[in-house]
């Protein structure tokens, strides 16, 4: 089955290219309003009084009151509010809506009210957390660290740092909702319809037949609108149902960029025993993840968080405990990898670290330590599959003339101080833990309609990752039909079951798996007249062995492999750092399409070397001080490096023709081989980023 | 908000002593400044006089002693255009983007007045000139003197900025380097422009200026004065002195982009980059 | 304000507050929905229209100063055989994924290539430095110009474009 991999033209590119693709902000309804949300100017306070200019008529306030079930956002647990009641928590928090005909009205209303506030004392810091402040908390141990620690000849402990990361998709978030015949519709950019719904259903506490969720075309996402998006829908369908009209509520970007969810920022520490054979004999990890105001999916940022936090080595006595920590800040929530790149910073310098301190060669050293089929993982599961990593590990040295190369470090190369370094990692596929078969039991469909076409019928959505064309030509190959006779439209939920959200990297493997199976049958039954339906539903792999409560066993079934090597120069008077080039050599089982992969994996990187050098976002009192385009900086074509790719395959049986998840394991690798690239230029340790010249300037002037 | 759209200067000027209506070229400072929701209209709080159609603006003339650069030249024009000295074609083209520069005028980053604009610190070292014309008459203002503060110039209700003289600049050694945030369509968290006429060893004229680094471009021709007539060899051991005299000048701030710490010290290392320069 | 100008090639004459940006004029009286709004600040190019000729970020851009002039959005560029250029090769390169960001870069290649059709890689780095991607990383959109550059100069040769 090798023609798979052979890149097709994708089918919802002319209609992108030419401009008449209809993202929610170039749709409107017949007798549809407009709605602007008012919101929190304190970072934690009591509301005392709300003052409201006359509302005209044809206009309508909303607020909590208007809410007809539950005040809550159904993400883990509900306690994000809808609409704040009688207090907030965070800079930017949603109070109420305007909702009208004229945007000029509602700018001017919304400029009018006045809220008066008892400030309370808002909280920001990680260091030194009270009980009440923590969302979630977990540990989990291997073998006996403490007897180890014990033991140890030495032990070197470091701390890491990474910071925000705003998703920063080209199009704003927005929804539209309306209600007619007794039921909310609601159209928008969002990756997961079903939670939108699930959201809708909770809040309203109607049955949910009287919901219906569209996915409008969705111009990029990264995780940004996993979670959020069911926010402004219940924000538009309170509206929409008060007012009896449809409401658009569309975010500028300035909006976008302050009020809706962020990556978390984290602190993890690292303590090591090394052995009298500079082996590492036990690691104790902590990691700390600011969840911002509200809870979301912190508690499963952190597993993941957790799950990677001894990267891709085999630790036998490891103790790993973290906690998210409530801040008055706004809350943070899914992004690309999803708390693995947090962790991966933090293992993979602190690896680079361990061996400097033991005069080791960091790449030698971490192949040490690697894990392999068979090995034990971090939370005492198995590595069932075959681990390819000392083979890329060979094969990156050889793209990148590494061994060669390395003797650079610290001269001037091109006028730069020329600096090359490393990072070996993973992602695990999936749903972290039982997630895949207790929470969301995936379904998918497949219809032969009367006139031949296939329809494929799932809740995943297109958001430019290419699922639209990749899982097309699985069912293509499956059911052997050519592919024109697919169908692919975006999930409406009156039309498809639930195959899961679009996260997790699970939609090519888990997804693509099912509809494969599908494909097979259909194939298999190819002589049936008339329309056909068959249907499949997930069902767990049986040597995934996984106890939620305690954190043991397989975490996921499988994982995809990676190895990054960065060449960096650093500009010798003002210490700006050029990311040159990156080599990825990635193991994610079977590449479904040339090209899709080539996007995601240079798309990923470039956020991954964004992240780490240039996108920095601070908070001062709870205010984002980096809150538009132009103050958050992400990465144009002339900030990036010559990316040069290779790929292993290594099937995984449970995965679409093999395939394994690839969207979020090239963020996972760049940032901490940009970070190591950038110590081995300057020689002093690098364990934090964004990597800032300002720090570099500073840390050069300390080492003066 | 009202729109005016006169053809031709003399009613511009009328316009703008009638009404003080706020002057648009580019257009690209006001819009960011004055923003207001998506599908909602701007308003400056006073009209608006659309200024791009006015020939007298957008003239483009070498005279004898400097060149002329119309107010409202795109600065795409500009970067295209031999007769604009090439050090001030280096800094426009780190302005903006392409598309941005299609409309960014030289009379609108000069009137912005913005501390980090990035046209400023060339103008400032090629003693740039700005004609200011009224109903009333004409004033020339050298640059220094026409801004004032972060956003504030001396140009009056009653006047628009309609041309910039520039001296034609030929010189040695010329740089221009901005500090951005990124590589491409980046505001500046420090620029240096610096020139000099260095003739068998010896220092004629030297130039440097700072932008965003002080609340206006730092020049000083205090300390330029003390380096004009030396041997290049000679700057080295000056060097530590200079520093340190233009330390004293620079008050750059700390912001939502950079240090206080970083831009200071980065000015300092980039006229080291530059005596360097000059060394070679 | 009565304004007078050409838009996609035909003639138009609207009264408006001239305060009004071109890229709401052109969304919401013209449904011109081609030009995206990404950022409202002219960071993104998503808003990128020729006026005159020449790039713009409409966002930036107060219908109030485009008197008399002449202004082509993608919906017009669209009809052109530069366009299908430029569209199978975008297609070609896999330059596209979730495609908000398209008809901005798409506008911003046409007008390089207008004024330099046989760019470099760094010249083509240039000419889209005003337009941002968050999903690509840039390197299949250059060169998807790249190929379109080439088609174009074949077909120019033959005095076809």
């Amino acid at each position: 089955m090798n023609t798979i991999q052979k890149n097709v033209l994708r089918e919802d590119a002319p209609d992108k290219i030419s401009g008449s693709s209809r993202y929610i902000q170039d749709i409107a309804l017949e007798n549809m309003i407009y709605a602007k949300t008012i919101r929190s100017s304190q970072a934690k306070a009591k509301i005392e009084k709300i003052e409201l200019p006359e509302v005209p008529p044809g206009y309508s306030y909303i607020d909590f009151h208007d809410v007809p079930g539950v005040n809550g956002v159904s993400m883990i647990n509900d306690r994000y509010p809808v609409f704040a009641e009688d207090s907030v928590n965070y800079i930017g928090e949603p109070i109420a809506l305007i909702a009208g005909p004229d945007r000029e009205v509602l700018r001017d209303f919304v400029s009018k009210v006045k809220i008066t506030y008892s400030p309370q004392e808002p909280v920001f810091s990680l260091d030194k957390v009270s009980d009440d402040r923590i969302f979630n908390q977990y540990s989990f141990t291997k073998g006996d660290p403490a007897e180890a620690f014990t033991k140890a000849k030495s032990i070197i402990e470091y701390t890491y740092r990474t910071g925000y990361q705003e998703h920063m998709y080209l199009e704003p978030q927005g929804m539209i909702a309306e209600y007619t015949d007794n039921r909310i519709t609601v159209y928008g950019s969002m990756q997961c319809p079903y939670y939108v719904k699930t959201a809708l259903q909770h809040a309203f506490a109607w049955p949910e037949d009287r919901f219906r969720v569209v996915q409008t075309t969705t111009g990029g996402a990264f995780g940004g609108k996993e979670e959020f998006p069911s926010i402004i829908a219940l924000h538009a369908a309170v509206a929409a149902y008060k007012t009896g009209k449809p409401v658009s509520l569309v975010y500028n970007r300035r909006e976008d960029v302050e009020d809706t969810t962020k990556r978390h920022p984290s602190i993890i520490t690292y303590k090591t025993g090394i052995d009298e054979n500079n082996r590492i004999a036990a690691m104790d990890i902590h990691v700390t993840l600011d969840a911002g105001a509200y809870e979301g999916l912190s508690g499963v940022v952190l597993q993941r968080a957790l799950f990677a936090a001894a990267g891709t080595y085999e630790i036998t006595n490891l103790r790993i405990s973290g906690k998210s920590v409530q801040t008055n800040t706004v809350p943070t929530g899914a992004f690309r990898g999803f708390g693995a790149p947090q962790a991966f910073f933090g293992i993979e310098m602190h690896m680079q670290h361990c061996a400097k301190a033991l005069g080791e060669e960091p790449l030698d050293f971490k192949r040490k330590h690697l894990l392999t089929k068979g090995s034990s993982t971090a939370t005492e599961g198995k590595i069932h599959h075959p681990v390819v990593m000392p083979e890329m590990i060979e094969g990156v040295k050889i793209l990148s003339d590494y061994e060669r190369k390395k003797k650079n470090c610290g001269k001037r190369v091109d006028g730069q101080i020329y600096g090359i370094g490393c990072s070996l990692f993973f992602h695990g596929c999936g749903f972290t833990g039982s997630g895949e078969r207790d929470k969301i039991k995936a379904k998918v469909r497949l219809r032969r309609r009367e006139d031949h076409q296939i329809e494929i019928l799932i809740a995943n959505v297109e958001m430019g990752q290419g699922p639209q064309t990749t899982l097309k030509k699985v069912v293509s190959q499956a059911a052997q039909v050519p592919l024109t006779r697919i169908v692919f439209n975006n999930p409406d939920t009156d039309k498809v079951p639930d195959s899961g959200p679009t996260v997790a990297s699970r939609t090519a493997m888990v997804v693509g798996y099912l509809l494969q199976c599908a494909g097979e049958e259909l194939f298999s039954r190819r002589e049936e007249k008339g329309e056909l339906i068959i249907e499949k539903q997930y069902v767990q792999p049986d040597f995934i062995v996984w106890d939620q409560d305690t954190f043991k066993g397989d975490a996921y079934p499988t994982y995809s492999w990676g190895v990054n090597v960065a060449e960096v120069g650093i500009d010798p008077v003002t210490m700006e750092i050029s990311v040159d080039k990156i080599y990825g050599i990635y193991d994610i089982g079977k590449a479904l399409d040339k090209d899709i992969v080539r996007g995601q994996m240079e798309g990923g990187i470039a956020q991954g070397v964004g992240w780490a050098t240039i996108e920095v976002m601070e908070q001062q009192k709870g205010a984002i001080a980096q809150s538009s385009m132009t103050d958050y900086i992400i990465p144009t074509v002339q900030d990036l490096p010559e990316i040069i790719l290779d790929f292993i395959d290594n099937p995984y049986e449970f995965g679409a023709y093999g395939a394994k998840g690839a969207g979020e394991i090239p963020l996972v690798g760049a940032p901490p081989a940009v970070a190591s690239a950038v110590e081995n230029a300057l020689g002093f340790r690098i364990h934090k980023i964004p990597i800032k010249p300002e720090e570099l300037l500073e840390a050069q002037q300390n080492d003066d | 908000m009202e729109g005016y759209r006169p053809s031709g200067l003399k009613e511009a000027l009328e316009m703008r002593k009638k009404t003080g209506a706020v002057p648009y070229a580019g257009g690209t400072d006001l819009v960011v400044k004055y923003s207001a929701d998506s599908g909602t209209p701007l308003d400056f709080g006073k009209p608006v006089l659309f200024l791009s159609g006015i020939k007298e603006l957008c003239a483009l003339r070498e005279e004898k002693d400097c060149i002329s650069i119309g107010s409202a030249v795109p600065m795409s024009a500009l970067v295209k255009n031999p007769m604009v000295p090439p050090l001030l074609t280096r800094a426009l083209l780190e302005i903006g983007a392409p598309g941005i520069r299609n409309l960014a005028t030289l009379g609108g980053n000069i009137c912005n007045a913005s501390p980090a604009a990035d046209s400023l610190p060339v103008l400032y070292i090629l003693n740039a000139v700005c004609i200011v014309q009224s109903l009333e008459g004409i004033r020339k203002i050298p640059i220094e003197e026409f801004i004032v503060n972060p956003g504030t110039t001396v140009l009056k209700d009653s006047e628009l900025l309609t041309e910039i003289r520039v001296e034609r600049g030929s010189f040695s050694a010329e740089e221009f380097r901005k500090v951005g945030t990124r590589r491409a369509n980046a505001l500046s968290k420090v620029a240096f422009a610096g020139c000099a006429a260095v003739d068998k060893g010896r220092i004629n004229d030297i130039r440097i200026a700072y932008g965003a680094a002080a609340p206006r471009v730092l020049r000083s021709r205090e300390i330029e004065n003390k380096l004009k007539g030396i041997l290049v060899s000679d700057l080295k051991a000056q060097e530590n002195a200079v520093l340190e005299d233009y330390n004293t000048l620079l008050s750059p701030i700390s912001d939502q982009r950079s240090t206080e710490k970083y831009r200071r010290k980065t000015a300092l290392r980039l006229l080291q980059w530059f005596f360097e320069k000059l060394a070679v | 304000m009565t304004i007078k100008f050409s838009l996609n090639g035909k003639e138009i004459s609207i009264d408006t507050d001239p305060g009004r940006r071109l890229l709401d004029v052109l969304r919401d009286d013209f449904h011109l929905t081609g030009v995206k709004e990404g950022c409202g600040e002219g960071e993104c190019g998503a808003c990128s229209v020729f006026l005159n000729g020449k790039l713009v970020p409409s966002c930036l851009v107060l219908v109030g100063s485009i008197s008399g002039g002449k202004i082509q959005t993608i919906e017009g560029f669209r009809n052109t055989e530069r366009y299908a250029v430029l569209s199978q090769a975008f297609h070609e390169a896999g330059a596209v994924q979730c495609g908000f960001c398209t008809p901005g870069f798409v506008m911003a290649a046409e007008a390089l290539l207008r004024e330099n059709p046989d760019p470099d890689e760094k010249e083509i780095r240039r000419g889209i430095s005003g337009n941002l991607c968050r999903c690509t990383g840039y390197a299949m959109i250059v060169e998807g110009i790249q190929k379109a550059a080439a088609v174009l100069n074949r077909e120019g040769d033959n005095g076809r474009i």
